[in-house]
């Protein structure tokens, strides 16, 4: 049997996260997936609010206070269908029985929420897949030792060159921009 | 670029004027050398906001701001490593100036640059090499790197920065920017985000600064302390206060020098070269691997100690060609990179 709003309590996950508040907007990276993902103000709040104590009926509540503007359970649930996809969420959490899913658009279109951005929640670059165009400087690559030499771009020097293994070949043996 | 991240920096960044078609052409070169999150911070309050331009810069923004974080947790992770060893390791560069920007994620940086005792660095390298990729981390021997003033003058001025729970150890202000001066210099101030660096450090710096510790007793490298900073303060707006010198307007080749630089795509700066033996059998190939390394006026001035003067600047370019050869050859022989880079001739 479904459990109802009144006895949903989502959790924040908190391990293997890393988390920076911005002027309006939340940024959140997971170490595990090495996904990154920007939530709005008021995914944000949902997801703050998320102490697995509180129902979902007591977030709305919370985030009419807090955005001064009516907020459904609706609303709630937008925020959780995201975070819940993202892994963000402790555990998944299941819409009760008889909660249709809505999506943002039909909430949209209905004028609910109107007063505020509605909950979402993107992924952005990860910072692993970002480094990995990044070049290193020949110091940081004469610092590394095989098999870690990685094959990355060395900045400086003739150009051209990448992080290579350095002499013998083996575990242990250095690295050197060539 | 200029007009893109002139005032970046600042809580309060003034709102740029530029077209939504010039964001468009410059936006590649902004977020190729760095500062695609500095210009987000000028159009996000600017009807520019809304453009695609923009939204690529957000997104370096807020990639820029997660790495910040990461490079935090791995500083302060390196600093136990070290320390747990009995090395006191000097930051440079990176968060060091970071820190000051008003807004986390403003300023880029890849690794963590971090100074040791000429005696600890292979310990230190050694411990961090365990660790294999996990942090990254330029590790130097001493500040040869950085500036002809030695380590225990550097190391005695310094002081400890708060990171959350973990003290940092930085440069005293005053040698920072000596030392942030040099590194663009030496670079040709091919970053526009290292301008900004300059700009930061100038407009954040505290009362009381010593601007004789700063400039040194030489007078040719105060001069270009002197210069850089006027720079920041000509192309990018920044606010310099009180000064004890005068500040007068800048070599035009200097200037045309940092703006030629900023208007190619940085990762050109490191890709054009080939090595040099890939031109031995091309009967051009030596003219071609010439022009490749023929330096800027910026580098040649400084990699050969010259002054910042309204003088031609092609005996330094082909000075520093010159020294730069040597270097190559010795290298050749001893298969030692040059460990003390910096070199200037007084």
């Amino acid at each position: 049997m479904k459990e109802t709003n009144e006895q949903v309590v989502p959790r924040a996950r908190k391990a293997g996260l890393v988390v920076r508040d911005l002027n309006d907007e939340v940024l959140v990276y997971d170490l595990e997936r090495d996904k990154a993902h920007s939530l709005n103000a008021s995914a944000a709040f949902v997801w703050k609010k998320c102490n697995g104590r509180r129902t979902v009926s007591d977030v709305a509540q919370q985030m009419s206070k807090e955005f001064k503007s009516p907020a459904d359970d609706q609303a709630v649930w937008l925020a959780l269908d995201q975070l819940s996809k993202f892994h963000l969420l402790d555990e998944k959490v299941t819409r009760p029985a008889g909660m249709p899913r809505i999506s943002r658009r039909d909430m949209m279109r209905v004028g609910a929420a109107a007063a505020f951005a509605l909950p979402v929640v993107i992924s952005i670059v990860a910072p692993t897949a970002a480094n990995a165009q990044t070049s290193i400087s020949p110091s940081v690559c004469n610092a590394r030792v095989q098999p870690n030499c990685g094959g990355t771009p060395c900045t400086g020097g003739s150009g051209g060159q990448t992080c290579q293994p350095f002499g013998a070949v083996g575990a242990g043996n250095p690295c050197k921009c060539q | 670029m200029a007009a893109a991240l002139s005032t970046s920096w600042r809580p309060t960044p003034s709102v740029p004027e530029l077209s939504a078609s010039n964001l468009a052409i410059i936006t590649p070169l902004l977020l190729e050398s760095g500062a695609g999150a500095l210009a987000w911070r000028r159009v996000r309050n600017s009807d520019l906001k809304d453009t695609a331009a923009a939204g690529e810069l957000q997104q370096a923004y807020r990639l820029h701001a997660i790495q910040a974080s990461l490079h935090e947790i791995n500083l302060k992770e390196v600093l136990e490593l070290l320390r747990s060893a009995g090395i006191e390791p000097l930051l440079v560069k990176g968060w060091a100036i970071a820190r000051h920007y008003s807004e986390p994620g403003s300023r880029a940086y890849g690794d963590i640059d971090l100074c040791v005792r000429a005696e600890d660095y292979e310990k230190a390298r050694n411990l961090l090499s365990a660790g294999g990729d996990r942090y990254a981390v330029d590790l130097h021997k001493g500040t040869g790197m950085l500036d002809n003033r030695n380590w225990d003058e550097l190391f005695g001025r310094s002081q400890l920065a708060p990171l959350d729970d973990v003290r940092v150890r930085v440069l005293c202000e005053e040698d920072h920017l000596r030392v942030l001066c040099f590194h663009l210099l030496r670079h040709g101030v091919e970053r526009a985000s290292g301008l900004c660096d300059i700009a930061v450090a100038v407009e954040t710096r505290p009362r009381g600064f010593d601007w004789k510790v700063c400039l040194g007793e030489n007078r040719k490298h105060a001069d270009w302390i002197v210069c850089t900073i006027g720079l920041a303060s000509e192309l990018l707006a920044a606010e310099v206060g009180e000064i004890p010198f005068e500040m007068t307007k800048q070599p035009a080749w200097l200037v045309n020098s940092v703006l030629k630089a900023w208007a190619r795509p940085f990762s050109t700066h490191f890709t054009q070269q080939n090595p040099v033996d890939s031109y031995y059998h091309n009967s051009h190939g030596w003219a071609r691997a010439l022009a490749a390394r023929w330096p800027t006026p910026i580098i040649g001035t400084v990699g050969t100690g010259g002054a910042f003067n309204n003088l031609p600047r092609f005996p330094y370019q082909l000075g520093y060609l010159l020294i730069r050869s040597g270097r190559f050859l010795k290298q050749l022989t001893t298969s030692e990179p040059d460990a003390h880079f910096f070199t200037p001739r007084d």
